[in-house]
């Protein structure tokens, strides 16, 4: 029985670099893996875009693209996206499991740690560390609650420092504080 | 372990002298003066050799040899006849007897059929242990650049002399495995087997099996009985990896060993007396998993005389290059390639990632590297580019508890053990329902 990395994303990763990553991981310290599709994370701001792109191709009469716009369930997207990495996994010898959520993180990731024994480790990804879905506090609270060592993922910060809104920028540092000081300690 | 030899004598003075002779030679000897007593009294105790007289009241040599060859198959049996009953021997040796011995005997010729015995017993013993043993001895080197890990070797060193059962500490792939064969091997131990075993491969059953061994029968497919790994390392080191992992039951049955250094094999009736020195190791927080209930404290601090906590690769920097130079020179030679070091720019990025995966990851990735690099240095386009594009950070949780947190998690368990309902709990705690929502609300 082999332990398992937990991987956390929001439907927005980019997939590629995080899970050739993650397989490279877990194949050097022989764990499986299962990914956990958070697709709460600006659910509303992701509705809003989607109705505005369905009344686009409805005003262009394209009803049926429309629906599908309407229709279309982003987590699912997600997860075909996971799948095609299906490959990669079984080349590393590594097996995996998806789950997707739409609660909270914290939430979310005791749900999939009570249903999926052997949790060794949880790794947030980009999508989660870099666009501000997680503050400080809440990673405070995660680290207490799931009491495993946790992994953030975050793009290098040089290149897209100035792409991040300050607020961002002070939401990641003040995160990598806290978890130097937790390394010192 | 001392070696058990059951006497079975109906002449007084000649069991006496039996014992005696046997007793002089260090064995554990012991006697009864019937066969049917030396079967019953087999039931409870482990018995290496019978010694037994052909003529015995209530039950015979022969039928207790018998006897034995079928539920015992690993009691070696010397039986002792009358002189001119040569017939009978042959008959014994048919049956299985390991030998036999002619009255009027020397007490000389039995005490070097016994020792004999004990030597073969031994040699079977430890060539179960064979094959890892010299494999691990020969591959033992380690890398300790930083201060940390120095001070772990000077601990290791200040208690090479000793014999206390260890514990050790860190996270995967930091090397614990590693720091155990370095234990054993400078210990007094170190001609003797060190046998290893992660305990979260294994479903209970097997690990059970495994781990105590099983009398034919035990189970279905339990065609024979077979010793585990506690009885193959007996004199030796055994390592229990992963040893949070296992279940509650297997938890008390190892406090046994550790405690009164004997056990009960699977499906077995007689106690097996064992030396072993164990050393566990763990990647988990044991002090939270003992305020959980989900591991025995009593089996912590019996384990753990010494704790030896490992720290991660990304506490210890200075043990990279010299860990990569190691692993480079390791792995170079299966690949026929000319690389002689590391550019600049590439240890710059192994230097600052912080191995989630500790050394066996750097490991990994050094290996890897030297398939995909052309040139005749490690460059950054050879490491895995997630190392190159990712900042990556490790948050460990915290190491202890705070009050209210000891107060929250046994709160929960008082919860648990009540089936969830809160009013049963908050009476038993002496708190009002209030107040254990309070506490198990508080965050």
């Amino acid at each position: 029985m082999k332990r398992i990395l937990l991987f956390v994303a929001c439907i927005n990763e980019d997939f590629e670099t995080s899970l050739t990553y993650i397989a490279d991981l877990a194949r050097s310290m022989e764990k499986n893996i299962a990914i956990l599709i958070l697709d709460r994370t600006k659910k509303m701001t992701n509705r809003f875009e989607k109705i505005m792109t369905a009344i686009t191709f409805a005003e262009a009469n394209e009803h049926d693209m429309a629906t599908e716009m309407l229709e279309r369930d982003d987590s699912s997207i997600a997860e075909a996206a996971v799948k095609s990495f299906e490959n990669k996994f079984i080349e590393r010898g590594v097996e995996f499991t998806i789950h997707s959520s739409q609660l909270d993180i914290a939430d979310a990731i005791s749900e999939v740690m009570n249903k999926t024994k052997g949790v060794e480790m949880v790794l947030l990804g980009p999508s989660v560390i870099d666009n501000g879905n997680i503050t400080s506090s809440t990673l405070k609270k995660l680290v207490k609650k799931v009491s495993r060592p946790i992994v953030t993922m975050s793009r290098h910060t040089e290149p897209n420092a100035v792409q991040r809104g300050e607020d961002n920028k002070e939401e990641v540092s003040d995160v990598f504080l806290f978890a130097n000081s937790i390394n010192k300690y | 372990m001392a070696f058990k030899i059951l006497v079975a004598e109906d002449e007084e003075i000649t069991l006496r002298n039996i014992i005696e002779a046997l007793k002089e030679e260090g064995f554990d000897a012991w006697g009864v003066e019937d066969g049917a007593e030396a079967l019953e009294k087999m039931k409870t105790q482990h018995v290496d050799v019978l010694v037994s007289d052909i003529k015995m009241p209530n039950l015979g040599g022969l039928d207790l040899l018998k006897a034995v060859k079928d539920k015992y198959p690993e009691t070696e049996v010397i039986i002792i006849t009358g002189f001119g009953s040569i017939g009978s021997a042959i008959e014994a040796m048919k049956k299985g007897a390991f030998d036999y011995i002619t009255k009027p005997f020397d007490l000389d010729e039995l005490t070097m059929k016994v020792r004999k015995i004990h030597e073969q017993k031994t040699l079977r013993k430890d060539n179960m242990a064979l094959r890892t043993f010299l494999g691990m001895k020969k591959n033992i080197s380690i890398i300790a650049g930083s201060k940390k890990m120095k001070r772990i070797l000077d601990t290791l060193d200040g208690i090479k002399e000793s014999d206390i059962n260890m514990f050790i500490t860190g996270e995967t792939g930091v090397g614990k495995n590693l720091i155990a064969k370095i234990i054993h091997f400078t210990s007094a131990r170190q001609d003797r087997p060190f046998l290893s075993i992660n305990c979260a491969t294994l479903t209970e059953e097997l690990l059970a099996s495994e781990l105590f061994g099983y009398e034919k029968g035990a189970f279905t497919g339990a065609a024979s009985a077979k010793p585990g790994l506690v009885e193959i390392a007996d004199s030796g080191t055994l390592f229990l990896d992963e040893i949070a992992e296992l279940s509650p039951a297997l938890q008390a049955k190892l406090l046994k060993v550790v405690e009164e250094k004997e056990f009960y094999r699977v499906g077995g009736t007689k106690t097996v007396n064992v030396d072993v020195r164990f050393i566990a190791a763990t990647n988990q927080n044991v002090q939270n998993l003992i305020a959980e209930g989900r591991f025995r404290e009593d089996l912590y601090y019996r384990l753990n005389i010494i704790e030896i906590f490992i720290p991660p690769l990304r506490d210890r920097k200075e043990d990279i290059e010299p860990l990569s130079k190691f692993f480079l020179q390791k792995h170079l030679p299966k690949s026929r390639k000319k690389i002689t070091g590391f550019s600049k720019e590439a240890m710059d990025i192994l230097m600052k990632y912080s191995f989630p995966g500790n050394v066996r990851e750097l490991e990994n990735i050094i290996e890897r590297a030297i398939i995909i690099e052309k040139s005749t240095i490690i460059t950054p386009e050879s490491l895995p580019s997630g190392i190159r594009t990712l900042q990556i950070e490790t948050i460990e949780p915290g190491k202890v508890l705070t009050i209210d947190e000891v107060v929250k998690v046994y709160s929960e368990r008082v919860i648990n053990m009540m089936d969830g309902n809160k009013t049963k709990a908050a009476e038993l705690l002496g708190l009002s329902r209030t107040s254990l929502w309070r506490i198990i609300k508080e965050k």
